[in-house]
């Protein structure tokens, strides 16, 4: 009995030396990888929604804190100066069921067809707002980041987007 | 026979669901955000540790090295993906970021299924571990 209860408990023991082990040679792969991978992120990301547009912090990451708008106080009055290009980057159903009042859209997915007739339309230097549904949506740091690489300069983001702008009950242009 | 059919299913399951996430930890984090279960802090070691926990208890499983130890890892993983995802279908919460790029995020139903393959994994796993014990394998 005593025999039996002794074997049991060294099996345990082996069991639980077992998952430790796998345990740490998991986390350590775990971080050598990420730390030599493209795709790493980093160890702590940024999910504060008040601090703007969610992320993990990619390594090669798009998302520019300093671009973003986080007020919906300060975008209402850009929109109502008139003097800023509001883009949409959602889909063209979502932009056509509702948008910001003269938003223009450019759809992530068709971003490289329609790429060409937005720089017939607009000058580099046009100071562009960008927006996507939200502050859980990266789409607007992707496009920001692709029209800062074709040589926009002045680009900025709208980090609450369509839903914060809904929220506040300001009005929208439905097509 | 069966134990041996059930240790290879639940590990090349777990090797297989693991090499996503290893390829895409930012997007596997922005999944474990969607849950709105747990603390920012916790996100990013999680979406950067928890594929190569599924990695290495899966390749064990399937080599049969300490396959036990391997079967309390599957099963606490599970537990846990079974308690999450049970929570968010009770309060109805379904993580839409409304973008493209993540454009494949769950709906309910698929919640649902994603349960309901938990759930047989889990029961599996309770099965192999029970097969497994030490005083019946010797």
């Amino acid at each position: 009995m005593a025999q039996e209860r002794n074997k049991t408990d060294r099996n345990l023991v082996q069991d639980f030396k077992g998952l430790a082990a796998l345990l740490i040679v998991s986390i350590c792969c775990a971080l050598v990888f990420n730390f030599w991978s493209d795709s790493g992120i980093a160890l702590k990301g940024q999910w504060d929604r008040s601090q703007g547009v969610v992320s993990s912090k990619e390594k090669n990451t798009v998302v520019d804190a300093s671009r973003e708008i986080n007020d919906l106080d300060t975008m209402v009055e850009l929109v109502n100066a008139g003097m800023s290009t509001l883009v949409d980057v959602r889909s063209k159903a979502q932009f056509d069921a509702g948008h910001l009042p003269g938003a223009v859209s450019l759809p992530i997915e068709a971003f490289d067809r329609l790429i060409g007739d937005f720089f017939v339309e607009y000058v580099l230097d046009t100071r562009l707002v960008i927006y996507c549904a939200g502050r859980e949506c990266l789409d607007s740091h992707r496009i920001a980041h692709s029209l800062e690489t074709y040589g926009f300069s002045d680009v900025r983001i709208f980090s609450g987007g369509f839903a914060e702008w809904m929220e506040g009950g300001l009005p929208v242009e439905i097509r | 026979m069966l134990a041996i059919l059930l240790r290879l299913f639940i590990g090349i399951t777990f090797v297989a669901a693991s090499i996503d996430k290893i390829g895409d930890p930012g997007k596997f984090a922005t999944i474990i955000y969607g849950y709105s279960l747990f603390p920012g802090w916790i996100i990013n070691p999680s979406a950067i540790v928890l594929p190569f926990v599924e990695l290495f208890a899966g390749l064990a499983l399937l080599l049969g090295v300490v396959p036990r130890s391997a079967l309390m890892i599957i099963t606490s993983l599970l537990f846990v993906f079974i308690v999450a995802i049970t929570i968010n279908l009770l309060r109805g919460h379904q993580f839409d970021c409304g973008c493209f790029s993540l454009s494949e995020t769950s709906t309910a139903l698929s919640a649902f299924w994603l349960l309901v393959r938990d759930l047989a994994l889990f029961a599996c796993a309770i099965y192999l571990l029970q097969k497994n014990q030490p005083h019946r394998s010797r």
